[in-house]
């Protein structure tokens, strides 16, 4: 892999604070420069990621020979800047501005859940008065139902949107605004309506003050009582901190770095998380938890049962399955350790046993092209934020309904102007429509012949007389770029993806030559890791199963002779397989994708046509009650092991709280399963298990897995004030990029008649984990179909009705259709404060 | 300066309406052209370069007259002189300072004096689109200025290919929509984008990116009349007028209890015992002088014993005051000064945009403390906390609307500080209030 | 399937079919949509006298933006009004210099006379009265806006004379349209 060119960091240059000189980069946000080397200074409406709007006033500074104070937020760093943040001056400014916000605020702390976080608790103390010079009354306003996530309190509000900015800037759309005029200005939505965006929940985090706290939590808890623990999630990329206690999940915040929340998030981090990871993942408290083994006791009942018999059971049928018998089906949300564990199972210790992850992908050619794809992705997410890639284009990916977190990250870089954004898609929507320019719309089986067409113009020459005729603009785009990023998306079809876009799209990276990468995206959580660790049938740990010394070193490492499969099916074969009754044993580890699989008949299938069917999960579901071996597993943060982003970054997920009842980490299950089987025990921890991994990428063998951790105390700079970003955290990244030659695609196959059906995150409700969790519920959009106003006419469809949806080999269930208009915003909305008469 | 010169000085500007607002009728277009209007702007079209008008704005040393008193020339000189983006000029008319009248009378009754300023202006920083920005209140100026511009592109003064110089020049009238705040340049921008009238932070300035991100030229609406006639009359002409600093004239608009309130177009440098007593006929019903504002409610007063001062750009200067937007505000001795700065800090707490919590905190609670005083509820330190809470404000808010609101306290409270503890001790108002009778 | 009636997709204000010509004009005067937003909204209030939650949807979809933005403006402008006015709208003006000369009288005086204070709207739905910064005529105070006009020095005398032109229907009324109901 050549490395990319990235531009230099800026140069530094001295600035003298208080007197001394300091060096600080050129051309830099000086607050912010200041706030990375440890000088810290006040300020509220300041965010790193937010533009600057300079309302607070608390970050005043003096400038050496100027009478005014002046913010520093709105300055850079200039050589031979002189400033003061010390002075009599700075020093009366902070306190006017302290006692300015406390005249109206309702000193409500004892109840407020901000307690314990709040910048003005904090400021108060080291930068207030220490006394009250008000004896007037304070201003109310009156406080609305606003978001069922998100509680308002308005009279705590400082004005310094935050929240605002976050909404426009960030999320996507200006849904919050600043109401009112003057000394009674106010924060909120339209008619009170929600935030409505997928990542409202951060400006929770991001409020410095208790105006916008979390309904979930609401009187829970004070945060200083809670546990923090540094984990990702098994279904959004990313880190967060899980704040537990006792074992009960409470929050779910981006990753902090400090153990005990005697800091507040909004210093803590510059991370976001979207609703799911934050909402989505409270199915942690759901009191239907499977916390005891169970076996089957005919008839289709199920009895609990101790781990010893339960997994005997499970070694034993492993052991007497024949020849290619057993079958592995490895959830997609599994850790890297865990899909380790599962491949030695299947192929080391059962006899040619079958593993495959790809449930998702509903025809086999799909599931082939996905890890194809997926294989081939070297694309760096960071290298995009540092302006490496000068244009991305991102091919069908309905990337804010599969990654949020990630189409996050590169909807920043484009607004930021690291990239130039293109988009070639089925259906474009607002979230990244106002950033890229080119955008073409085709018709979704006409997308590859698209691709297919670009590259082969590219192959011919990037001169612009080679530009096909309908695409110059998107031609030209590409053609411009020595460094570039083609996204892919293998989600945007639901199950259905077209094999054929994916050689078209490798093609074209091929075409644009070595300066481009390629990522593809898809909302199985952990598909990088699963390709890695091998649990794909074609891939082991070291490399792909045809090669001979890619077996020998896996071999090695299973402590368990290999030998080249004659055939690699992937998982929708595997379970056409297993409905035809060809396995002995199936074993489903973590298959939250089967509960709401489409072809849910071919399921029940393989179920009822298997011998034995061992299931590991951590609730019940159809599934759990059909097999005859269950085995309950650990959440996000009660599990050890790693978990792989979209673009490679390895996320440590760590064990804070023990599993609830006699629930167990996966992967001690599977190892003990594995002992059980006869097979010398080799792990006595996932760092031993994420060792062999480690081995097999040929990574250092120094690095342990605690380093994945975000707070490495050596890391930690010696100041209780500094705000620590994106940039000083540890980052390590899996990155297999094999990309061959590939053959040019064939056409799509032409749709039947009638109309497509587009997939996309409105399509579908929340999933097995996401319905158990009740926050998340309420705010995840009802599964609906949009439909343009003629063919609904056509179809003799109106808003509201309901539909049955069959298309190709995706089935739904009943979907509701979009009302076009909303609720009409209340009377909430003229409810401001009266307006006072002269006096 | 001799009170004889002034008395000979003929008004330029507001010719037929000085006095009062609604006395003369609306200048035509042929009116103005029979007065050799436009032939600055023709000539300039025609014979000169935009560097040329550009260096005679300079050189005549035209200081703005919205308020700060910024050199029109050196502000239009920040402006790139490339056409890399569209280049605009805004009009401010959003004339809301309390006490000022000036713009109107032009805007009403001569609107071409601004339409040839805004051309000019236009033409020397190569922009081919200004916006004028006028308050809504003012519909007739409103309703005048747009039949102007109707006129002037029915005359081929304005549009495409301009007597065939190849210039371009579209004027749009914008209206505002109630808020003060617009009047600061940058605030104005934004209303003008269709946002909320928030000032923004400096630096970038309006030359580098204003509106829509592009350079941008803001003057007021005097100004702008002062260019074109300079343009047709000549730098030296206007240098001849007022003092060394302070060339030319300027309208003062005297409001309040004199005698003959009114807008007064005289040379800069008169004094302000002048503008009261000789022009404006003394102080109404015999009463004695109280106290001024010398440029509209948002500077600091002038006292009886600072009545000399020159009213000129630097005059007020000495005595901790400014020129202003010479707006001048005379309160005769019945005038409580508690009632006043109440009523003015009413409005700044209702005309504070909000934004930067000095201001928008720092009015709100003196309000408060006012309303206490005079409504016999103040308490023994609230005079010295409104000094104080000044202090907090003046240069630490986003824009100067924060160091407007203590325009009425920080010369007043030191000089009048028993009136206003008689509001504390007393547990009310003292005085009579006999002006707010209504007949 | 069913065959289901269509039903009529909700009818808006029609503010774009109303003032096509108008919105078309100030398209061609500004670069960017989001300028229209303020001239848009007088077209509303010039019509209706005041901006309702439907007609500020329209605005968000005629200037591309969201209806938050377009509830940030108009709670920012204190001329746009957010409840339904009366057919004359008495703006008075009590800064200053027009308090200076019985600005404050004035007002008593209309409240006594018409039995509403400060943005109240009489129950006949002539009159409301609202409070104006200064309206640039200091040397003529006290002033007050009727509608679009300003009315100057004025007296008891004066506004009597106004008030029955306006109840005589001999003024312009505020708005020209039908829809100034709650």
């Amino acid at each position: 892999m050549t490395p990319l060119n990235v531009p230099p960091p800026p140069d530094n240059v001295t600035v003298t604070v208080n007197g001394a000189p300091m060096q600080l980069p050129k051309g830099k946000n000086l607050l912010q420069a200041l706030l990375d080397v440890g000088h810290y200074i006040p300020h509220y409406c300041y965010h790193p990621r937010l533009s600057v709007a300079g309302n607070c006033r608390l970050c005043l500074i003096e400038l050496e020979g100027r009478p005014k104070p002046e913010i520093a937020c709105n300055m850079v760093v200039a050589d031979g800047l002189k400033i003061r943040t010390d002075s009599e001056l700075v020093d009366s400014c902070r306190k006017g501005m302290m006692e300015f916000l406390l005249i109206n605020h309702p000193l409500d702390c004892p109840i407020c859940d901000r307690g314990g976080e709040c910048m003005l608790q904090r400021y108060s103390v080291e930068y207030g008065w220490g006394t009250a010079r008000t004896i007037d009354p304070r201003r109310r306003f009156h406080k609305p139902q606003f978001d069922p996530l998100i509680d308002i309190e308005r009279n705590r509000c400082i004005m310094c949107t935050r929240c605002v900015r976050f909404c426009d800037e960030i999320a996507g759309e200006h849904v919050m605004g600043v109401f009112g005029h003057g000394n009674r200005n106010y924060i909120g939505t339209y008619g009170n309506g929600p935030v409505s965006n997928p990542f409202s929940g951060n400006v929770i985090d991001i409020c410095p003050v208790g105006c916008l706290t979390s309904k979930p939590f609401r009187f829970k808890a004070r945060v200083w009582e809670l546990r923090q623990t540094n984990t990702t999630t098994r279904t959004c990329n990313g880190a967060v901190t899980a704040w537990t206690r006792a074992g009960k999940l409470y929050r779910v915040t981006p990753p902090t770095r400090r153990r005990h929340g005697a800091y507040t998030i909004d210093e803590d981090t510059d991370e976001f998380i979207s609703n799911e990871a934050r909402f989505g993942t409270h199915y942690a408290n759901h009191d239907d938890r499977l916390t005891t083994p169970m076996i089957a006791a005919g008839d289709g009942a199920q009895m609990t049962t101790s781990w010893k018999s339960a997994l005997e059971a499970a070694a034993r049928a492993l052991r007497n399955a024949g020849r290619g018998e057993a079958c592995f089906l490895a959830g997609e949300r599994s850790t890297n350790e865990e899909f380790y564990l599962l491949g030695r199972l299947a192929r080391g210790l059962c006899r040619a046993g079958h593993i495959d992850w790809r449930m998702r992908f509903t025809s086999e050619a799909a599931a082939r092209a996905a890890g194809d794809a997926l294989r081939a992705s070297d694309g760096d997410l960071d290298l995009l934020a540092r302006g490496a890639y000068g244009a991305t284009l991102m091919i069908h990916a309905d990337l804010l309904g599969t990654a949020p977190d990630i189409a996050l990250r590169i909807k920043e870089a484009a607004r930021a102007g690291k990239t130039r954004l293109a988009l070639l898609d089925a259906r474009v929507d607002e979230f990244f429509g106002r950033f890229a320019d080119p955008v073409y719309l085709e018709q979704p089986e006409a997308l590859a012949t698209a691709v297919n067409n670009l590259a082969a113009a590219l192959e011919h020459g990037r001169d612009e007389a080679h530009a096909p005729a309908d695409g110059a603009p998107l031609f030209n785009h590409l053609a411009q770029h020595e460094q570039g990023l083609i996204v892919l998306g293998l989600d945007a079809a639901g199950g259905a993806l077209n094999p054929a876009l994916v050689p078209a799209a490798l093609r074209l990276v091929q075409a644009l030559g070595a300066g481009w990468q390629f990522l593809a995206v898809t909302a199985a959580r952990n598909a990088r890791g699963a390709v890695a660790a091998g649990a794909q049938s074609d891939r082991l740990p070291t490399g792909p199963v045809t090669d001979p010394e890619a077996l020998r070193s896996t071999s090695e490492l299973y402590g368990a002779p290999l030998e080249a499969p004659e055939e690699t099916p992937a998982a929708p074969e595997l379970l056409r397989r297993a409905a035809a009754g060809q396995f002995k044993v199936l074993f489903l580890h973590r298959c939250d994708e089967l509960v709401h699989h489409p072809q849910r008949e071919l399921i029940e299938q393989a179920l009822a046509a298997t011998e034995t069917v061992i299931a590991v999960d951590i609730f019940p579901s159809w599934i759990t009650r059909h097999a005859d071996i269950v085995l309950p597993g650990s959440l996000f943060y009660e599990n050890d092991g790693t978990m792989t982003d979209i673009d490679g970054t390895l996320q440590r997920m760590s064990r804070g709280d023990r599993p609830r009842g006699d629930a167990q980490e996966e992967w001690r299950i599977l190892e003990s399963i594995a002992v059980l089987m006869s097979a010398a025990r080799r792990h006595k921890s996932a760092q031993s298990i994420f060792g062999d991994l480690l081995k097999a990428w040929n990574a250092p063998t120094l690095f342990r897995l605690d380093d994945l951790l975000l707070d490495p105390p050596s890391l930690l700079p010696q100041t209780n004030h500094v705000l620590l970003s994106r940039r000083t955290r540890p980052n390590f990244k899996l990155i297999l990029a094999e990309r061959g030659a590939q053959p040019p695609a064939q056409a799509a196959p032409a749709a039947g008649g009638g109309l497509r059906l587009l997939w996309n995150m409105h399509s579908q409700g929340p999933d097995h984990l996401g319905s158990r969790s009740s926050e998340f519920d309420a705010l995840h959009p009802q599964p609906r179909l949009e439909l343009n106003p003629a063919d609904a006419a056509a179809l003799g469809l109106a808003d509201g009705d309901w539909v049955r949806l069959a298309g190709g080999e995706v089935y739904l269930p009943v979907i509701q259709l979009e009302r076009a208009i909303g609720p009409l915003p209340d009377e909430a909305l003229y409810q401001e404060e009266a307006v006072e008469t002269p006096a | 300066m001799a009170t004889a010169a002034i008395q000979n000085y003929s008004p330029i500007l507001t010719a037929g309406v000085t006095g009062t607002v609604y006395s003369g009728s609306v200048e035509s277009l042929a009116d103005y052209q029979a007065k050799g209007g436009y032939d600055g702007y023709k000539r300039a079209l025609q014979e000169q370069t935009p560097d040329d008008v550009l260096a005679l704005v300079k050189e005549a040393n035209i200081r703005g007259r919205g308020g700060a008193g910024f050199p029109a020339g050196v502000k239009w000189g920040f402006i790139p002189r490339n056409r890399n983006l569209p280049h605009y000029v805004c009009v401010n008319a959003d004339e809301s300072e309390p006490g000022t009248f000036s713009n109107r009378p032009i805007l009403e009754q001569r609107p071409h004096l601004l339409l040839e300023g805004a051309a000019l202006a236009a033409y020397a920083t190569l922009a081919e689109t200004v916006y004028i920005y006028i308050r809504k209140e003012y519909y007739e100026g409103v309703r005048q200025t747009q039949r102007a511009i109707d006129d002037a592109y029915a005359a081929g003064l304005l549009g495409r290919n301009i007597l065939g110089t190849g210039f371009n020049l579209d004027i749009h009238v914008h209206t505002g929509a109630g808020a003060y705040i617009c009047g600061e340049e940058t605030a104005l921008i934004e209303s003008l984008e269709g946002k909320r009238g928030y000032p923004r932070l400096r630096p970038p300035f309006p030359a580098v990116q204003g509106l829509y991100n592009c350079p941008t030229v803001i003057n007021n609406v005097e100004t702008l009349a002062i260019v074109a006639e300079v343009a047709r009359r000549g730098g030296d002409w206007f240098k001849s007028l007022g003092t060394e600093k302070s060339p030319g004239m300027t309208v003062y608009s005297i409001s309040g209890h004199v005698r003959k309130p009114g807008n007064y177009e005289l040379p800069l440098g008169v004094t302000m015992r002048e503008l009261i007593y000789e022009h404006a006929g003394g102080i109404r019903d015999g009463n004695k002088f109280k106290a001024v504002f010398p440029g509209g409610s948002s500077v600091p007063m002038l006292f009886e014993d600072e009545l000399d001062v020159v009213m000129d750009f630097d005059g007020p200067r000495q005595y901790g005051t400014f020129l202003g937007s010479t707006g001048i505000i005379v309160m005769d001795e019945t005038v409580c000064l508690v009632w006043a700065a109440l009523n003015l800090m009413h409005f700044y707490w209702d005309e504070s945009c909000g934004q930067c919590t000095p201001c928008r905190e720092g009015t709100g609670w003196m309000h408060k403390i006012l309303k206490r005083l005079e409504h016999g509820q103040g308490v023994q330190h609230d005079v010295d906390l409104l000094l104080d809470i000044c202090k907090n404000i003046v240069g630490r808010s986003i824009c100067a609307l924060g160091e407007f609101s203590t325009g009425s306290l920080v010369r007043t409270i030191p000089r009048f500080r028993d009136e206003f503890q008689a509001h504390v001790d007393q547990q009310g108002c003292p005085f009579e209030k006999k002006y707010t009778e209504f007949r | 399937m069913p065959q289901i009636q269509i039903q009529e997709p909700v009818k808006t204000n029609g503010v774009r079919e109303r003032h096509g010509a108008a919105i078309a004009e100030l398209e061609r005067k500004y670069p960017t949509r989001r300028s229209l937003l303020l001239p848009v909204l007088w077209l509303i209030q010039e019509e209706d006298g005041w901006i309702s939650a439907e007609t500020m949807e329209e605005a968000a979809e005629i200037c591309e933006c969201t209806t938050a933005e377009v509830m940030e403006v108009v709670s920012f402008y204190q001329m746009y009004n957010r409840a339904p006015v009366g057919k004359y709208v008495l703006g008075i003006c009590g800064t200053l210099p027009c308090a200076l000369c019985a600005a404050d009288g004035l007002y008593e005086y209309l409240k006594e006379k018409l039995g509403i204070g400060w943005n109240e709207t009489t129950a006949d739905g002539l009159f409301t009265i609202q409070r104006r910064e200064c309206l640039g005529a200091c040397s003529e105070a006290p002033v007050m806006l009727v509608n679009q006009e300003t009315e100057t020095r004025l007296t008891r005398a004066k506004v009597d004379g106004i008030l029955e032109e306006c109840r005589q229907g001999k003024r312009k009324p505020y708005f020209t349209g039908r829809n100034n109901k709650q």
